[in-house]
Formats: C-alpha cells, sequence, structure tokens
C-alpha cells in the first residue's frame, strides 16, 4: 500500500510539473504581445519597456519558467496582467471559494441521487418503471448543462419567482444557498442520470453472475442481496467513474457558472482568456490539473482499498 | 430495428433542417421580418425573436457551425487518434506507452480550460474551438485503436500478412484496421453527439464562430438576455441540438448491440470508461 502511495503521488507531482511547463510553452508563443496588451497602445516605451521586464518577456523561455515555478512552491504565481493590483493566488482564491464548493456539492449529489436511482432501474430490471428511468437518464445524457441552466432559470426565477436569477452575495450572506440551488441542479442532474445509467448497467451484469444467485437461493432477501452483495462489487468501477469524472465536471462548472454570472472560476477563464492574461490562464491551468489529479487519485485509493486485486498489479 | 428508428428521428430534424438551409431558407437569417418577440405560428412555425428575426432560418443557418465542427474535429481527432494507436499497440515499448499516457492526460485537463488557453492564442474564431475538440477526440479512438492492435498483433494471420512481405502500413491499415472498424464506428457516433455538446458549449462561452452567423450555442446565449419577454429563442435551438445528440447517442447503443453485443459496457455515451475497472467476475 505505501508503495502504492509513494508511485501515485511521484505520478501526480510530474503531471503538474508536465501541464505547468507545456501550458506556460504554449503561452509564449502567443501572437499577441502581452506587454503592449498591458500598457495598451497610447504608453511610452520607456513604460512598456518596463512592463516587459516585469513580465519576463524579456528573458527566454526556459529560464522564465524556473524562476516562475520557484516563486510557485512559495505560493506565489505572479500578478494578473489585467488586474495589476490583485495576485494570481488572491483572483485564484477568490474564484475557488465559489467553484469548489459548488463542485463538491454537485459530486456528491449526482454520485448519491445517480446510484440511487440505478438501484431502483436495476432491482426493477425490464419493468415499466426502469424502462422509464432509463429513458429519463438518456435524455438527461444529452442535454447540455448550460441550456439546462438557462431553462431552470427561465422557469423558477423568471416565471416562478423562487430562487434569484444570477449572481453571488458571498458565503457571509444568509442568500448564499439559494443563489446555488439552480447552478448546482443544472449541474448535477445530467451526472446523476450518467451515474444512474452506468450504476444499472454495472448491476445488472453483477445480478447474472452465480454469487448472486447463490446468495438468492439461500434465501436472502432480495433487498439484502442487491445492497450487500451486488452493490458492494458495483462499487468500483463507480467509485473509478468517479475520479475521472472530475475534469469534466469542472469543465462544466465553468460554463454553468457564466449561466448564473457566478464570480467563480469559470467567470475569471473566461476574462483570462479574452484579455489574454497569461499569468491567471497559467494558474488556473496548474490548479484544475492538481485539483483533477489529487481527486483521481483519492478515488484510485479508495477502490484500491475496495478491491485488493488492483494493490498488486 | 425500432431502436435504428428512433434514432433516426431524432437526428433528423437538426440535419436535415441545416441540409435544407444550404438550398432554402424561409427568410434571411439576419432580416427583421417580422413583429418581436412572437410565439410559434404559421408565418413564423418556431417564432420570431427579440430583433423580429425569424427563428427558423436562424436555426437553420445555426446548425451549419455546430455539425461542421463537430465532424471536422471527429474526423480529425479519430483519424490521428487510430493511426497513433495503431502504432503504439502494435509497436509497443516506451514510445507507445507514453502516448498513450499522454493522450489519457489530456482527459484529465477540463476541456473548456483548454479552449480557452488555445483561444488566447489563437483568437476567439474556429480554430481554436476545432483544435480543442480534435485534442479532446483523439484519446478515445487511440486507447480503442491502441487495445485492438495490442490484441490483434500476436494473431497468426498478422504474422501470416508479416511472412509474405506485407509492409507496415499494409498490416496496420489493410489487415488490423477492418478488425476494428465495429468498436470505432459506434466511438464516432457517441463523439459527434460529445463533440455537437461541446461546441455549443463553447460557443455559448463566445468561441467558434462568431456574429453575424449564428450558432446553436451563440442563439442560447443572446436569448439569455431576453428571457423574461419571450422563452421561444432560448428553447428551440436547444431542443434541436438534444435532439440531435439523443439520436447519436442511441444510434451508437444500436450499432454496439448489433455490430458486437461483447462491446456492452465497454464504450458508454459518455466518454468515462473506468480505467481497469472490471464490472464484476467473469465480465
Amino acid at each position: 500500500m505505501l508503495r502504492f502511495l509513494l508511485v501515485r503521488t511521484a505520478a501526480m507531482v510530474a503531471t503538474v510539473l508536465g501541464v505547468a511547463m507545456a501550458v506556460s510553452f504554449v503561452l509564449t508563443v502567443l501572437p499577441g504581445d502581452a506587454a503592449r496588451l498591458v500598457v495598451g497602445p497610447e504608453a511610452t516605451l520607456e513604460r512598456y519597456e518596463a512592463v516587459r521586464q516585469a513580465l519576463g518577456l524579456d528573458r527566454p523561455w526556459l529560464p522564465r519558467f524556473f524562476s516562475w515555478l520557484g516563486a510557485a512552491l512559495h505560493a506565489d504565481l505572479g500578478t494578473s496582467l489585467r488586474y495589476p493590483s490583485f495576485s494570481v493566488a488572491e483572483l485564484l482564491r477568490r474564484g475557488i471559494a465559489v467553484t469548489f464548493p459548488l463542485a463538491a456539492l454537485v459530486a456528491l449529489f449526482s454520485f448519491f441521487l445517480g446510484v440511487g436511482l440505478g438501484l431502483v432501474s436495476a432491482a426493477r430490471l425490464g419493468r415499466p418503471s426502469d424502462l422509464a428511468l432509463s429513458a429519463t437518464a438518456q435524455l438527461f445524457l444529452a442535454i447540455p448543462e448550460f441550456w439546462l441552466g438557462i431553462l431552470l432559470v427561465t422557469l423558477f426565477a423568471v416565471r416562478l419567482p423562487w430562487f434569484p436569477a444570477s449572481g453571488f452575495p458571498g458565503w457571509s450572506s444568509p442568500q448564499a444557498w439559494r443563489h446555488l440551488v439552480l447552478p448546482l441542479a443544472a449541474l448535477a442532474l445530467p451526472r446523476a442520470a450518467y451515474f444512474a445509467r452506468l450504476t444499472r448497467g454495472v448491476l445488472a451484469d453483477v445480478l447474472s453472475t452465480d454469487f448472486v444467485r447463490t446468495a438468492r437461493a439461500k434465501g436472502l432477501a432480495e433487498k439484502t442481496v442487491l445492497l450487500r452483495h451486488a452493490l458492494r462489487n458495483a462499487l468500483v468501477p463507480l467509485v473509478a467513474a468517479f475520479g475521472l469524472l472530475f475534469a469534466r465536471l469542472l469543465a462544466g462548472a465553468l460554463v454553468v457558472e457564466q449561466v448564473f454570472a457566478l464570480p467563480g472560476l469559470g467567470k475569471l477563464a473566461v476574462e483570462a482568456a479574452f484579455g489574454r492574461d497569461i499569468p491567471v490562464l497559467l494558474g488556473l491551468a496548474v490548479l484544475a490539473t492538481a485539483t483533477v489529479v489529487t481527486v483521481s487519485t483519492a478515488a484510485d485509493l479508495a477502490y484500491a482499498l475496495l478491491d485488493p486485486r488492483i494493490r498488486s498489479p | 430495428m425500432k431502436r435504428l428508428l428512433a434514432a433516426a428521428l431524432l437526428v433528423a430534424p437538426g440535419l436535415l433542417l441545416v441540409t435544407l438551409g444550404a438550398v432554402w431558407l424561409p427568410y434571411p437569417p439576419a432580416a427583421v421580418v417580422a413583429a418581436p418577440h412572437q410565439g410559434p405560428s404559421l408565418a413564423h412555425p418556431l417564432g420570431t425573436d427579440w430583433f423580429g428575426r425569424d427563428l427558423l432560418a436562424r436555426v437553420m443557418v445555426g446548425g451549419r457551425a455546430s455539425w461542421a465542427v463537430a465532424a471536422l474535429s471527429v474526423a480529425a481527432g479519430g483519424s490521428l487518434g487510430v493511426v497513433l494507436g495503431l502504432l503504439a499497440g502494435f509497436y509497443r515499448g516506451f514510445w507507445g506507452e507514453l502516448l498513450v499516457r499522454l493522450s489519457d492526460g489530456i482527459l484529465a485537463f477540463p476541456s473548456v480550460l483548454l479552449a480557452l488557453i488555445l483561444a488566447a492564442i489563437l483568437g476567439r474564431g474556429v480554430v481554436g474551438v476545432t483544435l480543442a475538440l480534435t485534442l479532446f477526440n483523439l484519446p478515445y479512438f487511440l486507447r480503442l485503436a491502441h487495445a485492438g492492435a495490442l490484441e490483434l498483433r500476436t494473431r497468426d494471420f498478422v504474422a501470416a500478412t508479416a511472412a509474405l512481405g506485407a509492409g507496415l502500413g499494409r498490416i496496420l491499415f489493410r489487415h488490423l484496421l477492418p478488425n476494428l472498424a465495429s468498436p470505432l464506428l459506434v466511438q464516432t457516433s457517441f463523439s459527434l453527439g460529445t463533440a455537437l455538446l461541446a461546441e455549443a458549449s463553447l460557443a455559448y462561452l463566445g468561441l467558434g464562430v462568431q456574429p453575424p452567423q449564428p450558432t446553436w450555442g451563440r442563439m442560447l446565449w443572446e436569448a439569455q438576455s431576453w428571457w423574461g419577454d419571450s422563452i421561444w429563442p432560448a428553447v428551440f435551438p436547444g431542443l434541436v441540438l438534444v435532439s440531435a445528440v439523443l439520436g447519436l447517442n442511441l444510434l451508437g447503443d444500436f450499432l454496439r448491440d448489433f455490430l458486437d453485443p461483447r462491446l456492452r459496457g465497454l464504450l458508454s455515451p459518455s466518454p468515462l470508461r473506468p480505467r481497469g475497472a472490471r464490472t464484476g467476475p467473469g465480465a
């Protein structure tokens, strides 16, 4: 187990470093001049040169990357080009405060709702209720999250004034939760559909195995067979999928935040891309990779614990 | 067969409207032709938008970019992925392993962020979006081709072909590839659906085809400013899109079961096939 942990941690660090290098390399071949963008077309040559030096654009890429890395190890990711009074770390921190709780809630909700519905489906395999659930899941898998968000706002914020349509007042406000209900639903429902489909599929396979037949033959209640025997064996692929889902969840959150005008990482990423704010984009790339890799490693760890066969390759 | 029919019926509106739009449009898509915020009527089957432009005409034109970007990125990512995957699987070794790891790595990076970074470099236009989606389609095909080549390379017919003096290209593309046609075809169907969804999401963020040219995703974004006045502009482009994606997913399901029932569970409409996960004893 220790070796497994060490190898995975080393792989994690290597991945994050690799992505940081790749993204920083790609961003240096920008056709637009970042320094010119910051100072504007009217600035004097002296000011332009000063900004260029401050950004390190006068040095070649590799030394610049290493000094960025050295600073990054001290939690200093540089300064935003568009908002020179903010450090990248501070901007990321503000985005994280909105996006991460949302992503975590979506992950939890969709996993438990999806697995629950998948269990119901699997318990009624082939009956009308199973078919209805499967068809609904199929439908939600084809709906883009942002459109679901738009429809939810139109229904539950504009037509029926139950929830606020957009914005986020900050966590200290007692209204904060009401602002997250609709984004949560827009992101969680398609993912719940995915988990429901997966759970049903995996359980259908497990339910046709010999050990389940044995469990039934010895007279166990169907509930026990399903929850104790079948679900336990189905958990490994479900947990694995959970880890893989996270990258897509972050991508989805970036888009859905735009629907609800949430001041999260999505808003930051869109503004940074359109403003060619290189330090912010680089910081976002590193943050996203680190998060995804951490979550998927945790998921790998969880299923190594669930299934000893995976631990010993 | 019932499922094939359902899939065809669902893909049809999106595909036919766009095809028809290439030769005939009910109104010019950018012209104000009636009062704004009208519901569906005989003269305007999908109603009119906030300026009074005909929504049907705009949906018909708006699908062009969506389909073009989706098809192009699946074709490019698919062929590149197949070639690299076949090579990696046939030769194995360090470089093959590295290639597979790298392509897995792409999947661990949020697609939208990648598209945004590319937009910062290449501008907001179609090129960046197509490139981002190509990169995201590649790993699925690479993985399938890699797994297939790994399994087939030790078979007798491959050894026989090599013994007859066939070159690498002939072995890979005349002998290995046809054996992998079924899973690749199924994946193409799923990938097209996913690419349509992704294109719409990026268009919603303002990436891809720029105004005045409409696209489904951007139409939805614009409609959002007017949702208090009329709901139709926010409904119809999405409905056509969802119907097409749903149809492509069903088509993929059908093809999978029809061509090779063993693929069940290996391929799913969502690209999240658990790595090394078993679906149960004997699966």
